[in-house]
C-alpha cells in the first residue's frame, strides 16, 4: 500500500475493504465432485433408517397403548368381583 | 429459493425427502466449498471436508430447530467445526495453493494481459498476507468477503457476539493494513 499520509484512516479502511471485495472471491468447485457428492447424498440409507426408526417408534406407541387399554379393561372387569361382599 | 418462508419449507421438507436436501445442497455446496477451501488451502481437503459437512447435515437436519438465525450460518458451523478438527487431527499450518485459487473473474478477463497478470499478483500478495493472519481472523475475512455473512451470522457461526465479531474485524483490517503497508504491496 501507498504512503496514506494526508487521507483520513476510514479512507484507508474503505479502501482496504474494496481491495478485499474485489480479490478475495469464489472459487467454482468441480462439477464432477459436485454431482457426485449429490448423488451419495440423495442415495443415502439416513432416510431409509430414519423411516425404520419411525416405524419402530410407531409401532412401539401402538403396542403401549394396546397393552395399557388391555391392562385397563382386564382391571375393570376382574376388579368389582374381588370386592368383599358385605 | 426466493424468500425465508421457501427455505423453511425446503428445510421441513428435506427432513423427509432427499429430493428437497438436494435443493438444500445445490444452494449452498459453493457456498461450504469456498469457505472449507480458504480455510485448507487445498481443493482435495476441501472436497473431502464439504463431503462431510453435507453428511452432517444430512443426518443431523431431522432434528434442526429454527433458531431465528439463517439456516446457512447452522451449516456454517457444521463447516467450522469439520475445520477445526481437520487442524486438531493434523496439526498443520494452513496454506493457499495460490495455483488453485487464481481463477481469473470475467472483469479481469476482459483486461489486457499486463493488467491481469498486475492484479494477479496484486491478489497473490493479498493472500500471501491473509494465510499468515490467525484462524479465526481468516476465519472472520472469508466468511465476509467471499460469503458475504453479516458480523451477526458470523458471530452464530463462531458462537460469539456480534460486538465480538466487529472487534475482531476492526483489529483485522487494522493489521492487513499495516502489513500492507509495510510490504509496500500497492
Amino acid at each position: 500500500m501507498k504512503n496514506v499520509d494526508g487521507e483520513n484512516g476510514s479512507t484507508v479502511v474503505k479502501d482496504l475493504e474494496e481491495r478485499l471485495g474485489q480479490q478475495v472471491y469464489r472459487v467454482s468447485p468441480n462439477p464432477d465432485f459436485r454431482s457426485a457428492l449429490k448423488y451419495h447424498l440423495k442415495s443415502s440409507n439416513i432416510y431409509q433408517r430414519r423411516r425404520e426408526i419411525g416405524a419402530i417408534w410407531v409401532a412401539s406407541l401402538g403396542l403401549t397403548l394396546f397393552l395399557v387399554l388391555l391392562g385397563t379393561l382386564i382391571y375393570a372387569l376382574v376388579k368389582p368381583r374381588d370386592l368383599p361382599k358385605d | 429459493m426466493n424468500s425465508v418462508e421457501e427455505e423453511r419449507e425446503l428445510i421441513k421438507r428435506a427432513k423427509t425427502d432427499p429430493e428437497a436436501f438436494g435443493e438444500l445442497y445445490e444452494y449452498y455446496v459453493e457456498r461450504i466449498y469456498n469457505y472449507i477451501y480458504f480455510r485448507t488451502g487445498n481443493v482435495h481437503d476441501a472436497e473431502g471436508l464439504t463431503g462431510r459437512v453435507f453428511f452432517k447435515a444430512l443426518e443431523a437436519i431431522g432434528s434442526y430447530r429454527d433458531m431465528g438465525f439463517p439456516f446457512s450460518a447452522w451449516l456454517f458451523r457444521i463447516a467450522h467445526n469439520q475445520v477445526a478438527n481437520y487442524h486438531r487431527d493434523r496439526s498443520r499450518k494452513q496454506e493457499f495453493s495460490l495455483d488453485d485459487i487464481a481463477v481469473a473473474n470475467l472483469s479481469e478477463r476482459r483486461k489486457s494481459p499486463e493488467a491481469t497478470a498486475i492484479l494477479q499478483q496484486q491478489r497473490e500478495d493479498l493472500l500471501k498476507i491473509l494465510k499468515d493472519l490467525t484462524p479465526i481472523k481468516q476465519e472472520v475475512i472469508v466468511l465476509k468477503f467471499v460469503e458475504k455473512l453479516s458480523n451477526a451470522e458470523i458471530g452464530a457461526v463462531l458462537n460469539k457476539s456480534e460486538g465480538a465479531i466487529k472487534s475482531i474485524y476492526h483489529r483485522t483490517l487494522v493489521e492487513l493494513r499495516e502489513r500492507l503497508d509495510s510490504d509496500d504491496f500497492l
